[in-house]
């Protein structure tokens, strides 16, 4: 799992060099990486960290910023949750002190409280008020500017979503999920049926298959000593005194 | 792109010397304009008198150098010269602090300049000393603007040197001092911008130098000298060669001409730990592991070396593991360390950095106690118990979950983080936008401009407070579902009071922290960032449909490491004790030894007859830990030792036939019969050692003069402890320790530190003979080496008591040249 975070199969050689390198320091880089985020946005993958790497340029470099490409790489994290993906890119978000170069007012400082508000509703599993939340008129800033470039943007949230109702529920009921998901009717019956979890159609309960979470047991670990353990105490017996 | 810049500043350099020369001419050639009419006489007269003042001012100066110190700086430039490792070391570690503490405890030392002369105007040597000197200023005094960017000016001329002489430099220094050098490097680079970050304080001239500063402590420059040392030295390639087992030839091959020097393969290593550092100072946790990609976190990796360094590494790693929500990774980092370093802790009183590792440490119990209440563990009950014990009042908050929690966290982060710092200054070249702030920071008055003055740890703070607060409900469902098997949401909800579907949306989160990616065993050799998730919850349940089932997994007590450690450890005692020189008996010894031997002793001698050589333990008792829980399963093999042992106490004197000879047990002993150890015997034992010989029971000199003595009973006072310890001598200190924090306060810690005014002290009197405290056992041992020298009688009949057992008085011979 972790391994794929660190270096997604989708990462081309040149970028992982830019990532793993000295280079990732080079201002004049920042265009290749900008460039790969806009993939990354267009195709629906992910590289959490070339996206650390341009916010460590403009941490650095302050005249390199540029507030669209942080609010992208923001809701590219987003929906990383329950990974601390977001945070960790906020973590690199310094304080601007100024914003003089750039030739209209920095959107940043507005839009980043409300992501920060979804991240929260994200992580705290409150799916039903994130989509309330979402489509509020307030957000209409934000889904007309950014969301909507963000190819397949509500099918991550709702990945999160899944992730976490796959690890906590054996069957659950269809009006809960659809909540969580956002869909009802034939459209949350064919994102069901896509997941490959059945419905039953009686009582319009949805059952997760079992996998390593949601499948608990009582048990009890009992110590199994082995023989390489006592390899130390047995050697010193045949020791001739 | 280091050397580069490396470069450009020394042209910066030299420009400036051109300056300053230029301006002394300017002022000679307006004096021969203006006094074109006069002689030429006066003119030099007075130059040469300037010069002369000059010179007689830095005279004065020199003068006032003690004498010590100047052959301590002449020594020290000697070994240098020589690159003698050993005389180095002595003088970087003990000389500078001894004159510091002597004589420069509030003032600088004598600049560089003053003592050029001494040691010849090496310019090397010069930039080691003001490597020294500005250390100092920083840690001792207040640095100002001129100490910062000169201090940053002789770094860079010391990597300059280094990375940029033709070929490897010739010079050899510790590997101490290596880390000093690139952890003051950093230290002084994070002060600085700190320092930079706060505007309104700075005065004008101040606002003149920084806005004129250039790339003096700039993030980027720092990094350059950190990848240039690593570059250069092959570091990583070397770490990589030597974990897949390549010849030295090989790596030789690999790492060049720079790497095969241990002074830079120690600077290159010590460089990835700096930067780890610098990215946690900048919030780059994810990067700050990245760097340490090939550095193995173990015990023999070569940063474990050098003690500071092997501390700061683990706190700075299990630091990022906090931010990357890895709390059982983090854990076990600190763990680690925290045990390294109460083992050590004897050897780092001695230590310059005694006070600094305390410190980490300090707050390493603190990042752990929060750790712990966010994913607790078994991992290690003794460092979770130090921890509940210092900051038990935070520890409970945070456990506990629910409103004052979040202070509790708050609290310990801000006093246990790094010390977070801006990349970039404020615009110092742009006097109005400076000028704003400063007004602007007058507005807002003082509050406003403290808040923004902690600016980076606040936002790292905030950030954590947020992951911590999606957290504060789950203590409390937990200990509601640790009461069923199954229950109803609904149910619960009304328990909590809360709606079913906010509820249900509660347990999801419950899930999630139960859950965290973890660097599993046998990823040895992987990125740290590497790990898999895996389950860090006892307790575990699924919900199906509204009905939440639960089932808790226990894990049975361990007890075989426990045993097998220990009995390791006493099958080790009894090599070294066979391995002992042993000491010839008296002539009648051999034959008649022992007269009043008692029973055990004639039954179990057997072997000893003919002209076999017959080797005596004589009168060298020993003691043993013996730890016992009740209803233990396994306690056989402590159980024999314990039998031989006690056999040996009961005996004056035994062969080691004799314990290689005693019979096997065939039934287990009843554990009670060795924990009452009678008391009557006692004083039996002592009278048959004496009649055995009183020569022989002569006063033992103590080789060493302050002892440490542990595992004290509460209620032993330090009047008590002096009365026990002036009978064997005079004692000219006793160090009594009390808990200065925590739930403890002002109670005893359980330890003393004898010191004695003769180190012939003789610890023969029958007085340690007696049971002094019941159930409790009272341990001696020295100080500096960590040998027991001798411990008390005592009792057992405690069964509450889960370690100490055992043995009979007596004392292991101590010799501190063992230890070199």
């Amino acid at each position: 799992m972790a391994s794929e975070w660190l270096s997604p199969p989708t990462r081309s050689e040149l970028i992982e060099n830019l990532v793993s390198g000295v280079d990732r320091y080079n201002p004049s880089n920042v265009g290749i990486l900008e460039d790969y985020l806009y993939h990354q946005i267009r195709s629906e993958e992910y590289d959490c960290l070339a996206n650390l790497a341009i916010l460590k340029l403009y941490q650095f470099n302050p005249d390199l910023y540029n507030p669209d490409v942080v609010i992208n790489i923001l809701i590219k994290a987003l929906t990383a949750s329950p990974l601390p993906d977001f945070n960790l890119c906020v973590s690199l978000l310094d304080d601007r002190t100024t914003a003089s170069q750039l030739d209209e007012p920095d959107p940043l400082p507005t839009i980043l409280p409300i992501l920060k508000g979804l991240h929260s509703l994200l992580f705290r599993c409150r799916f039903p008020s994130f989509w309330e939340v979402y489509q509020s008129a307030e957000l209409e800033l934000l889904r007309d500017n950014y969301t909507v470039e963000v190819a397949g943007f509500e099918d991550a949230v709702r990945a999160v979503a899944i992730r976490a109702v796959r690890a906590t529920f054996t069957r659950i009921s269809s009006e809960r999920l659809g909540s969580y998901l956002n869909l009802s009717g034939p459209a949350l019956t064919a994102y069901v049926q896509k997941l490959g979890w059945s419905i039953d159609a009686s009582t319009s309960v949805v059952s997760v298959p079992p996998n390593p979470d949601n499948q608990i047991e009582a048990t009890v670990v009992q110590e199994s000593v082995k023989l390489p353990q006592l390899t130390k105490v047995i050697a010193h017996s045949m020791t001739k005194v | 792109m280091a050397q580069q810049r490396l470069a450009i500043w020394t042209a910066e350099e030299d420009l400036e010397e051109d300056v300053d020369l230029s301006i002394a001419l300017d002022s000679y050639g307006q004096n021969v304009q203006y006094e074109d009419s006069h002689l030429q006489q006066p003119q030099i007269d007075e130059s040469t008198l300037i010069a002369m003042q000059q010179h007689m001012a830095q005279q004065a100066a020199f003068q006032q150098i003690p004498d010590v110190v100047k052959s301590f700086i002449v020594h020290f430039h000697q070994s240098v010269l020589e690159n003698n490792l050993a005389e180095i070391t002595v003088a970087y570690e003990s000389g500078w602090n001894k004159y510091t503490e002597k004589f420069y405890s509030k003032t600088e030392w004598p600049e560089a300049e003053l003592i050029a002369p001494l040691v010849n105007d090496d310019p090397i040597f010069l930039i080691l000393y003001r490597e020294l000197y500005y250390r100092h200023v920083y840690s001792r005094l207040q640095p100002n603007i001129d100490d910062r960017f000169h201090s940053y000016e002789n770094s860079c001329e010391l990597f300059n040197y280094l990375l940029n002489s033709d070929g490897p430099v010739q010079l050899e220094l510790p590997e101490q001092w290596l880390w000093d050098i690139i952890d003051e490097f950093i230290y002084q680079y994070q002060v600085f911008c700190t320092w930079r970050s706060k505007v309104t304080t700075k005065t004008q001239d101040e606002l003149m130098m920084l806005a004129e500063g250039g790339p003096v402590w700039s993030s980027y420059s720092v990094l350059n000298v950190l990848y240039s040392l690593m570059q250069k030295s092959k570091v990583n390639e070397y770490i990589i060669a030597q974990r897949e087992g390549k010849s030295p030839e090989e790596i030789a091959e690999i790492v060049g001409e720079y790497g095969q020097r241990p002074l830079y393969r120690m600077l290159g290593y010590f460089s990835i730990i700096g930067l780890l550092r610098v990215h946690v100072h900048l919030g780059d946790f994810t990067l700050g592991l990245k760097v340490m990609e090939n550095v193995e976190l173990n015990q023999k990796s070569p940063f474990t070396r050098v003690t500071a360094c092997h501390v700061a590494t683990y706190y700075y790693v299990g630091f990022c593991y906090i931010m990357l929500r890895r709390y059982p990774d983090a854990i076990r980092t600190f763990v680690t360390v925290l045990n390294f370093i109460m083992r050590m802790r004897q050897y780092h009183t001695r230590s310059y950095q005694y006070d600094q590792i305390n410190k980490t440490a300090d707050r390493m119990y603190a990042l752990f106690a929060m750790c712990h209440a966010l994913s607790p563990s078994r991992l290690d009950d003794n460092i979770a118990n130090i921890a509940k014990e210092r900051y038990g009042e935070q520890y409970a908050k945070m456990a506990r979950g629910g409103p004052d929690a979040l202070a509790a966290f708050e609290e310990l982060f801000v006093y246990a983080c790094p010390k977070f710092i801006t990349a970039n200054p404020p615009p110092y070249e742009d006097p109005s936008a400076i000028d704003a702030i400063i007004a602007s920071a007058a507005d807002a008055e003082s509050a406003a401009q403290a808040a923004q003055q902690s600016e980076p740890t606040h936002r790292h703070l905030e950030l954590f407070l947020a992951d911590v607060a999606a957290q504060l409900p789950v203590p409390t469902l937990k200990s509601f579902l640790k009461l069923y098997t199954s229950l109803g949401a609904k149910k619960l909800a009304n328990f909590l009071d809360a709606d079913e579907e906010e509820l249900v949306q509660e347990m999801m989160v419950l899930k999630q922290s139960s859950r965290s990616i973890s660097r599993v065993t046998g990823s040895e050799g992987t990125s740290l960032l590497e790990g898999q998730t895996i389950t860090t919850s006892d307790l575990n349940f699924v919900i199906d449909e509204n009905m939440v089932h639960i089932a808790e997994s226990t894990v049975g007590r361990r007890y075989a490491g426990w045993f097998i450690k220990n009995t390791e450890r006493a099958q080790k005692i009894l090599d070294d004790l066979k391995n002992l020189p042993l000491p010839i008996p008296p002539k009648t010894a051999s034959t008649t030894n022992g007269a009043p031997a008692p029973e055990a002793n004639t039954q179990q001698r057997p072997a000893r007859t003919g002209g076999q050589k017959t080797r005596t333990v004589n009168r060298r008792r020993f003691l043993l830990f013996v730890p016992f829980s009740s209803g233990s399963p396994s306690l056989r093999l402590p159980q024999v030792l314990l039998h031989q042992l006690r056999t040996m106490a009961s005996t004056s004197a035994l062969t080691l036939d004799d314990l290689a000879n005693s019979p096997p047990f065939t039934t287990p002993v009843d554990i009670s019969t060795h924990l009452s150890y009678p008391v009557a015997e006692i004083p039996e034992l002592a009278t048959s050692e004496n009649a055995d010989g009183p020569s022989e029971r002569q006063a033992r000199p103590l080789s060493t003069e302050r002892l440490y003595i542990g595992n004290l009973h509460p209620s032993v006072d330090e009047y008590t402890l002096l009365q026990i310890f002036s009978k064997f001598g005079k004692v000219t200190k006793l160090d009594f320790l009390f808990h200065k924090a925590g739930a403890l306060k002002g109670k005893p810690r359980g330890y003393a530190f004898v010191e004695y005014a003769n180190q012939d002290v003789s610890l023969s009197s029958p007085f340690l003979m007696r049971p002094y405290r019941y159930g409790w056992c009272m341990f001696v041992m020295c100080a500096y080496c960590l040998r027991w020298l001798v411990f008390s009688h005592f009792v057992l009949a405690h069964r509450s008591m889960n370690h100490i057992v055992v043995i009979s008085h007596g004392y292991i011979d101590h010799d501190h040249t063992h230890e070199a």
